[in-house]
């Protein structure tokens, strides 16, 4: 129990009289990646904004270390040990790359300016992105707008890091810097949950796989299982991956 | 007297009333923003009943003509309250609170259409939502807003001459006094039409260099 990060007990959520979590439960240990496929509309996005309450849960419980966040009352505090990647990066639009990065350490952790400045170059360097560091969201390509995405998040030094579709938004050409970005931080022990439509990527990088569908955790299991299920163990997935491999 | 020289003769009096027309519409910008941009706020993020006071507000102060806004303060309401206050104070503050319910729609807008993303990004930080609106949606907002909201200077400056009826020393007020003396309306009036067009001028001219400094790459040509 030491080294678990997040634990999700029975999460519903409805938007009117559509129930789009039916009860999701799992847990997520220290270095873990987790990554969450299935087709669209069945909760994916949801879940993870539920996790730091960017859509408040109906029912069920979420743990983030030893604490109970569903009803954590300064869910500001919370937040800050989430980092979250969206699909549209939402990068402020009105400030540079570098202030970007910066804003949340001088307006939440209060940090000095120089001691911001620093940590600041410091994740963009992690992302690559330090020349564009005077650059405004306008002036970068969807792939960097990204990676400064990511260096925003990272520079909160967060427990778990949640990616929202971090590609879906790209042109296939742009994916690849991002998902490099990624899998760097994967392989440096950084805990993730990402929901994402690269099957490729979450197959090399993906410690387990979760299939949703109907608001439920269908199937799950490694990406060898998954991905190269023989033996019929996971007929729902596998019927969504020719689905999709299908359409590619 | 031929034209030119009513006009040479009149011009120091009439121009001295400038300073009171540009300073009721300094004023008035002030108040207009000072009150408008947290009724802005307030009808955006604040809660049903806020948002419905706006409203009220903001219906009351547009439905009204200035010159009656006028005469119930100033002949109305302040004297009931006690308060003998000077035309000037009485004429900014009904132009301004006036401005302030146009300026609040102004904000109210820019900060609409401010993608709702910004703030789900900054939450997603840990910052408050007061810090949020403070540090990510207003420096963007603000910026939106400053086209439509550069229109409240040409009003503003127009409407300051109805504080001509509270007896306001603005340059409508000195003209007409001049006019009552030489009784050569046509060279005055066109001589004061021509203070205010230059003023219109040389105001929106500031408006659009600070709406250039202020503009960030990108930002608010989507």
């Amino acid at each position: 129990m030491m080294d678990t990060v997040l634990r999700v007990s029975d999460l519903r959520k409805s938007f009117g009289s559509e129930e789009v979590l039916k009860g999701v439960s799992f847990e997520v240990r220290r270095c873990d990646v987790k990554v969450f496929i299935g087709p669209s509309g069945t909760g994916k996005s949801t879940l993870l904004r539920c996790l730091n309450r960017l859509v408040e849960p109906d029912s069920g419980q979420v743990w983030l270390g030893g604490d109970e966040i569903t009803h954590e009352s300064d869910i500001d505090f919370v937040r800050r040990r989430m980092g979250m990647v969206f699909q549209n990066f939402y990068l402020f639009d009105h400030l540079t790359a570098l202030r970007n990065v910066e804003i949340a350490l001088l307006k939440v952790l209060k940090m000095t300016k120089a001691e911001a400045r620093e940590l600041a170059m410091f994740e963009l360097g992690r992302v690559g992105m330090e020349r564009f560091a005077d650059k405004y969201p306008a002036e970068l390509s969807g792939g960097q707008a990204q990676r400064v995405s990511i260096a925003r998040a990272l520079a909160m030094s967060p427990e778990v890091m949640l990616f929202d579709e971090p590609t879906s938004a790209l042109d296939p050409e742009l994916t690849g810097e991002v998902l490099d970005v990624m899998r760097s931080l994967a392989s440096g022990g950084m805990t993730m949950l990402i929901v994402s439509h690269e099957m490729e990527f979450a197959n090399s990088v993906a410690g387990e796989i979760l299939f949703m569908e109907g608001g439920v955790i269908a199937e799950r299991g490694t990406p060898g299982d998954i991905f190269s299920d023989d033996g019929g163990s996971y007929p729902r997935a596998q019927a969504f991956l020719s689905r999709i491999m299908k359409q590619a | 007297m031929n034209s030119i020289t009513i006009i040479l003769e009149s011009l120091p009096n009439i121009a001295f009333g400038l300073f009171t027309t540009l300073g009721l519409v300094l004023a008035a910008l002030t108040v207009g923003f000072l009150v408008g941009l947290p009724l802005g706020v307030a009808q955006v993020y604040g809660g049903s009943l806020v948002s419905w006071c706006v409203g009220v507000y903001v219906w009351f102060l547009r439905g009204l003509p200035n010159l009656v806004l006028l005469f119930l303060f100033s002949f109305g309401i302040f004297p009931l309250l006690g308060l003998d206050l000077p035309a000037f104070f009485v004429g900014a503050t009904v132009l301004g609170l006036r401005s302030a319910a146009y300026q609040s729609q102004t904000f109210r807008g820019a900060l609409l259409s401010v993608d709702p993303g910004q703030m789900q990004a900054a939450r997603s930080l840990g910052m408050t939502r007061i810090t949020a609106i403070r540090s990510i949606i207003l420096p963007q907002a603000l910026r939106i807003a400053l086209p439509a909201w550069s229109n409240e200077y040409p009003i503003l400056l127009t409407d300051s001459s109805v504080c001509y009826a509270i007896g306001v020393m603005e340059m409508l007020t000195r003209a007409s006094f001049q006019v009552s003396r030489t009784s050569a309306p046509t060279p005055i009036y066109l001589a004061t039409a021509a203070i205010f067009i230059m003023l219109n001028y040389l105001g929106m001219r500031g408006l659009h260099y600070i709406e250039k400094r202020c503009s960030i790459p990108g930002f608010g040509y989507r």
